[in-house]
C-alpha cells in the first residue's frame, strides 16, 4: 500500500533505491504532484533506461529497440507497481519487457501471415508498439531464459554466488574465493562446469 | 574459446565500456544452435550488471531516448488516479465491456438476478458519484476477480476523489477506450435510507 508522501528534492531522491523511487513516483502522481512525479521519473530512467534498452536489444532488431523503450516505461507507470523490494521491481520490469518482446514478435508474425495472404501488399506497421495482449510470455522466452537459470538453480547458494561473481561480473578468482570461502581452483572449476552444463542444457553439444 | 564464449566476452566488455552493444546482433553472429545459450548468458549478465545510482547528470536530460520516454510517460504522471480513471482502464485491459463486467460482478457477488441495480451502482463508481467509503470490501474483492486490480489498490484509489467526485461533472480519463458501451449509462441509483436497503444497496452503500 502506498502512503501519503511529500515531494522530495533531488538530494533526497538520490538516497532512494529503485523501488523506493518508484513508490515515490506513484505516490506523487496519485497525489496530483505531477512535477514531483516527473522529477522521480528522471531518476528511475537514469537507473534503468540503459538496462531496459539492453534487455530489449537482446531479442529485438536494433532498428526498433528505441521505439519500445518508451513503451516499456509507459507500461510500468500504467501498471502501478506496488511491490516493496528491489527484486520485485526488477522482476516486474522483466515481465513487462518480456511482454513487449512477445508483442513485437506476435505483431511481426501476424503481419507476415497477412502479407503471405495478400501478396506483397503492405497491411500496416506492426513493428510499432501496441497495447499489451491479455495473454503473454508466448514467443520462445521461457525456453531460452531458463538455460542459465536452470543450471544455476542446481547449484548451492555459495556456488551460485561464486559463478555470478567470477563469470558474469568478471571478478578475479582470488577475490571470489576470499568472498565465498572457496579456493581459487574451486572457482575456476565451478565456472568451467557451469559453462559445460549450460551447453548441455542448451543442447548445443559443444564441449567447453 | 568457442564462438559463444568469444561473443559473450565481447558483449560484456562493450557493455562495461559504456557502449550500447546490440545483443541481437551478437546473437545473430553465433551459430544457430548456440543462439539460445548466448541470449540466455547475455540476459543473465544484464540482470547481474550494476545500474547507475545517484542523481542523473544534466547531460542525461538531453539524451534523445530519455526525452522520448519522458514525453511518452508524462501524460500518465499527470493523471490523478481515481476510480474514474482506474476502473475504465482496468476494464479496457481486461478487454471486456461494461455490461460484461457488470454481469460478472453481479455473478461473483451472488446477486445475478439484480444486475440492473449493480449496473447502476457500478456506473456511479466509474463516474465518481458514489462515496467510496460506502462500497464494501466484498465489492472490491469481486472487482479484483473480474478485472484483476487488487482490492487494496481500489480502496486506496477510492480514497482519492477525482473531478467528478459525488457530482455529475465531466470525468477525466487519460485515454479513450474502445470498449465503452455505446448505450446510455444506467440510471444512477438513488440514495436509499439505511432501513430501506436491500443486499445490493448494502454492498455499495453500507461500507
Amino acid at each position: 500500500m502506498r502512503s501519503a508522501a511529500r515531494p522530495l528534492a533531488d538530494h533526497e531522491l538520490q538516497r532512494l533505491d529503485a523501488p523506493g523511487l518508484f513508490r515515490h513516483l506513484l505516490a506523487m502522481r496519485d497525489a496530483g504532484e505531477a512535477e514531483a512525479a516527473t522529477r522521480a521519473m528522471w531518476f528511475v530512467l537514469w537507473q534503468r533506461q540503459r538496462w531496459v534498452r539492453a534487455k530489449l536489444a537482446v531479442k529485438l532488431p536494433a532498428e526498433v529497440v528505441d521505439d519500445w523503450v518508451p513503451e516499456v516505461f509507459d507500461r510500468v507507470v500504467d501498471s502501478s507497481f506496488d511491490g516493496a523490494s528491489e527484486g520485485e521491481l526488477v522482476n516486474w520490469l522483466k515481465v513487462i519487457i518480456a511482454r513487449a518482446i512477445a508483442d513485437f514478435h506476435r505483431g511481426r508474425e501476424g503481419r507476415r501471415q497477412r502479407d503471405d495472404r495478400a501478396g506483397a501488399a503492405r497491411i500496416g506497421d506492426d513493428d510499432r508498439p501496441a497495447e499489451a495482449g491479455a495473454d503473454d510470455l508466448g514467443y520462445e522466452l521461457v525456453g531460452e531464459r531458463q538455460i542459465v537459470a536452470t543450471v544455476l538453480a542446481a547449484r548451492s547458494a555459495a556456488h551460485r554466488e561464486a559463478i555470478e561473481l567470477a563469470y558474469f561480473a568478471d571478478q578475479p578468482a582470488r577475490a571470489v574465493a576470499e568472498r565465498t570461502g572457496l579456493t581459487e581452483a574451486n572457482v575456476y572449476q565451478l565456472v568451467k562446469r557451469f559453462k559445460d552444463d549450460c551447453r548441455a542444457e542448451a543442447g548445443s553439444g559443444e564441449p567447453g | 574459446m568457442s564462438g559463444v564464449d568469444g561473443l559473450f566476452e565481447a558483449y560484456k566488455a562493450a557493455y562495461r565500456a559504456g557502449e550500447e552493444p546490440g545483443g541481437h546482433d551478437y546473437v545473430a553472429r553465433a551459430a544457430p544452435a548456440e543462439r539460445p545459450l548466448l541470449e540466455s548468458l547475455i540476459d543473465a549478465f544484464l540482470d547481474a550488471a550494476p545500474v547507475p545510482s545517484g542523481a542523473p547528470p544534466a547531460a542525461f536530460r538531453d539524451d534523445p531516448l530519455a526525452q522520448r520516454v519522458m514525453a511518452r510517460v508524462e501524460p500518465a504522471l499527470r493523471t490523478h488516479e481515481t476510480w474514474e480513471t482506474v476502473l475504465p482502464a482496468a476494464r479496457h485491459a481486461a478487454e471486456i465491456t461494461r455490461s460484461t463486467l457488470v454481469s460478472r460482478l453481479a455473478g461473483v457477488l451472488g446477486v445475478g438476478d439484480r444486475e440492473d441495480r449493480v449496473a447502476a451502482y457500478y456506473h456511479r463508481m466509474e463516474s465518481g458519484t458514489l462515496d467510496p467509503a460506502g462500497v464494501s470490501d466484498r465489492v472490491l474483492a469481486a472487482l479484483e476477480r473480474v478485472v484483476g486490480v487488487p482490492a487494496q489498490r481500489l480502496r486506496d484509489v477510492g480514497a482519492r476523489r477525482g473531478p467528478g467526485a459525488l457530482g455529475s461533472g465531466a470525468v477525466f480519463a487519460r485515454t479513450t477506450h474502445a470498449l465503452e458501451d455505446r448505450a446510455a449509462p444506467p440510471t444512477a441509483a438513488e440514495p436509499v435510507a439505511p432501513e430501506g436497503r436491500d443486499e445490493v444497496d448494502e454492498l455499495f452503500l453500507g461500507g
